[in-house]
């Protein structure tokens, strides 16, 4: 029986194998014309800044666990049509009060590597929080703590939810705390260079009021936390 | 300074200095990849009194054996538990006993010059910084002197002796490095182009006493003053003389060679074999040049331009330094070649034939070392102590050159004064800037948070139930992981593989960034990236841990203070 099967599989496996690539193709080819034809969604509408180094750093900080840099711009997701950036010129409070600057500049929509537009909050693990008045469907926030060098945060940990608190119903998106140093539990993301791509991460939907980014310095010069913009895309429901 | 217990103890002086240089904090550097092979293959003789020639790589072993007193009396009895300093220890007394080899040159190089040489040697920084290194050049350097002493002194004293000693000197340095074939060649070479011809003082003691030459061992031991018997007479080659014996000198004149080339491969042989553990070992040699030569002459690995060593140990100042640099060592040396050639009777205790013969040596041992493209900075020790040995009669040359007593003393003072920055900058190189990229002599060296790779380890296996028998993994996109087994070197269960395995996933598991992405495919589900560690400047080292023990090692971590 066994070897009759086997001598089936294999008579049609040319035949199959052709089926199946011709299958994958044109599934490959015809996607992305179904989703535009379908106008259900679009390209994530970011507006990157300007880069303020060039290159790619090569040497990986001992003790980070940064991932390799891409080497090339990263793919732009596609969201629902409608999606925009609904954490713009929103309120923003903190762990602690900036060390210098003001919260505004996270949401203020300047996200250039210049100086003044990023806000210092104090060293070791401080917190952002934006409230984006209500509840949405969340697809991506996208963050840039400090892109003028090539720098490495530690402990990035985004975190969403309709608590304010961030007692009951957080959702974490992103962490890279791997030892647990954060007390948020172990996240497996990687660390991450700073550039004027900023850091995507995928919300996957999570309906939430509040965004909560933290971090615990990096491995600039000084120890200090650095946002220069924040912007969390979704649909908004009014 | 012809006092004998002045001499002797400026030597034990000497000695002590080149000692203090040597033996402290020997462990203050990580290993470096050649140090930790070495030790492994230690660890064949250590455990199984195994040895096994490998032509290909490793050179040879006279440095582990070098190591097994050593490592015994230091009282370890595992692999395990034995440090760099026990390795390192045994160089830096072969580096050290250097100093009191140079007794074998007094005769030829003179009272003054040995005094000044061994001076050289004690405060060289490229020669203070590989005494404190687990490698083969030391040693070879060392056997090289005790080499051209003995041989040195057999052609002056014809006592069968000293050919043998040669021949063990040969042996041993056969055994230590592949390259002692060239300072062969070169001693060959400047033995032709200088020393062929006998002084005419032994011409007349073989002619008087029957090829014996046994008055002139007198002569030495009167007072070592050969020199003062040469004179402008023609010299009549060895092969020439006028021979008494009949047939017998013939069969004589070879002798030596065959006493001192019989004894070299009999020493050879024992060391090549393992001391007959791997009697067919040694056949290896033979064959041994292939891949040297091949390495010498085509990989862009440690490929330099000829100049490379001059820079390297005469003017280096890279950005941000001090310059290094053992200029004051090249200048004498200079010296003394050129003052050998000048003068026909140096000194009252030295022999212009032997500087003649050491100044065309070095000659051509710096030629050649420069012209072979495969360069690493501790290959040149050959020349540079060729060098050290003409400073020391540049020094003596300097000094007798001035008349009036007092300047003699000022000069003797300013040749000192200058020495004082050798020291200093052997002293930087070993004890401050050991790791230091900027440091000349450093080359390839692990970053001081190589051990961190161990200690992880270590910390990890309290946490899993395999204790030090847990399995690791260190999977490298080419052989270069040295010296990460050194490090991993308590644990039973590690392999090495130089490609991603089928199945790569252990408790802990290294590998090169290369395999980044491979690996993090295969092992996301069920492990966690924790960090880079160091290996090499620009090397890091990716570990993965598999989660369950990652979370049980994160328990056992004692808890930050809080803020």
């Amino acid at each position: 029986m066994s070897s009759r099967l086997t001598a089936f599989t294999f008579r049609l496996r040319p035949a199959k194998l052709t089926a199946v690539c011709l299958l994958a193709a044109g599934a490959a080819a015809l996607t992305p014309i179904r989703t535009i034809a379908q106008g259900d969604t679009v390209p994530l509408p970011v507006v990157l800044p300007k880069p303020a180094f060039a290159g790619t750093p090569s040497n990986a900080p001992v003790g980070s666990n940064v991932e390799k840099p891409l080497g090339k711009p990263r793919p732009v997701p596609l969201v629902p049509k409608g999606t925009v950036n609904l954490a713009l010129h929103k309120k923003v409070t903190s762990s602690k009060a900036p060390f210098d600057g003001s919260l505004e500049l996270i949401t203020d929509g300047n996200k250039e590597a210049k100086p003044g537009t990023a806000v210092e909050l104090k060293p070791k693990l401080q917190w952002v929080q934006i409230d984006l008045g209500s509840s949405e469907k969340l697809y991506y926030v996208l963050v840039w703590h400090f892109h003028e060098q090539p720098v490495v945060f530690h402990d990035v940990i985004v975190q969403l939810s309709d608590d304010p608190n961030f007692v009951d119903g957080v959702t974490t998106i992103y962490n890279n705390d791997n030892d647990n140093s954060s007390g948020l539990g172990i996240g497996k993301d990687r660390e991450y260079f700073e550039t004027n791509e900023g850091r995507l991460m995928d919300a996957k939907g999570t309906k939430a009021r509040y965004v909560r980014l933290y971090s615990a310095g990096s491995t600039h010069t000084d120890p200090l936390n650095r946002y220069t913009e924040v912007e969390v895309y979704g649909v908004p429901s009014k | 300074m012809t006092s004998r217990p002045l001499f002797a103890a400026a030597v034990v002086l000497l000695t002590a200095a080149a000692l203090c240089f040597r033996l402290p904090d020997l462990g203050n550097r990580p290993f470096h990849g050649d140090e930790a092979v070495h030790a492994v293959k230690f660890r064949e003789i250590w455990e199984h009194g195994y040895y096994a020639y490998d032509p290909n790589e490793f050179h040879g072993p006279t440095i582990y054996y070098a190591a097994l007193p050593i490592v015994a009396l230091s009282g370890h009895h595992r692999f395990a538990d034995t440090t760099e300093s026990d390795y390192r220890l045994a160089v830096a007394l072969i580096g050290a006993a250097m100093i009191p080899l140079l007794l074998l040159l007094r005769r030829f190089l003179g009272t003054q010059a040995v005094l000044w040489a061994g001076l050289f040697t004690a405060i060289s920084p490229a020669m203070v910084f590989y005494s404190r290194y687990f490698i083969q050049e030391m040693a070879l350097v060392c056997f090289t002197l005790a080499f051209l002493g003995c041989a040195w002194s057999y052609r002056r004293s014809r006592r069968i002796g000293w050919a043998a000693g040669a021949g063990i000197a040969a042996g041993l340095m056969i055994a230590s490095k592949e390259t002692a074939v060239i300072s062969f060649a070169a001693a060959g070479a400047a033995w032709l182009m200088t020393a062929r011809k006998l002084p005419a003082t032994v011409e007349r003691g073989v002619a008087e006493r029957g090829n014996e030459l046994t008055s002139l061992v007198g002569v030495a031991e009167r007072g070592n003053e050969l020199t003062s018997l040469v004179g402008p007479r023609p010299i009549v080659l060895p092969d020439e003389m006028p021979m008494t014996g009949g047939a017998a000198p013939r069969r004589r004149r070879w002798e030596p060679l065959f006493v001192g080339t019989g004894v070299a491969l009999v020493v050879a042989y024992l060391f090549l074999s393992g001391f007959l553990t791997h009697p067919a070992g040694p056949l290896g040699y033979f064959h041994t040049y292939t891949p040297w030569l091949r390495r010498a002459g085509s990989t862009e690995l440690h490929r330099f331009p000829w100049y490379h060593y001059l820079g390297l140990y005469f003017w280096h100042h890279p950005a941000g330094s001090p310059v290094w640099s053992e200029a004051l060592i090249l200048v004498l040396a200079v010296v003394g070649g050129v003052a050998a050639f000048l003068r026909n009777r140096t000194g009252e205790d030295d022999d212009p034939t032997f500087v003649r013969f050491l100044a065309v040596y070095t000659l051509l041992l710096t030629f050649i070392y420069s012209a072979i493209p495969y360069k690493t900075p501790w290959s040149g020790l050959s020349f540079l102590h060729g060098m050290i040995l003409l400073a020391g009669f540049g020094a003596t040359s300097i000094v007798r050159s001035l008349r009036p007593v007092p300047l003699k003393a000022v000069a003797r003072l300013a040749i000192l004064a200058a020495s004082v920055q050798l020291a200093w900058q052997a002293y930087r190189a070993s004890f401050v800037m050991y790791v230091d990229q900027k440091n000349p002599y450093v080359y390839a060296q692990p970053v001081p948070e190589v051990v961190e790779i161990g200690k992880m380890a270590e910390d990890l296996a309290k946490a899993s139930p395999q204790g030090k028998k847990m399995v690791i993994k260190v999977i490298w996109n080419d052989p270069y992981y040295w010296p990460i087994p050194w490090y991993l070197r308590r644990f039973d269960n590690v392999g090495y593989w130089t490609a991603v395995p089928p199945d790569p996933a252990a408790p802990l598991v290294l590998c090169s960034p290369e395999l980044d992405e491979p690996l993090t495919k295969k092992l996301d589900p069920t492990h966690i990236m924790t960090g880079f560690k160091g290996l090499r400047p620009g090397v890091p080292v990716e570990t993965f841990v598999d989660m369950k023990l990652w979370e049980r090692y994160l328990k056992t971590r004692p808890k930050p203070p809080p803020e």
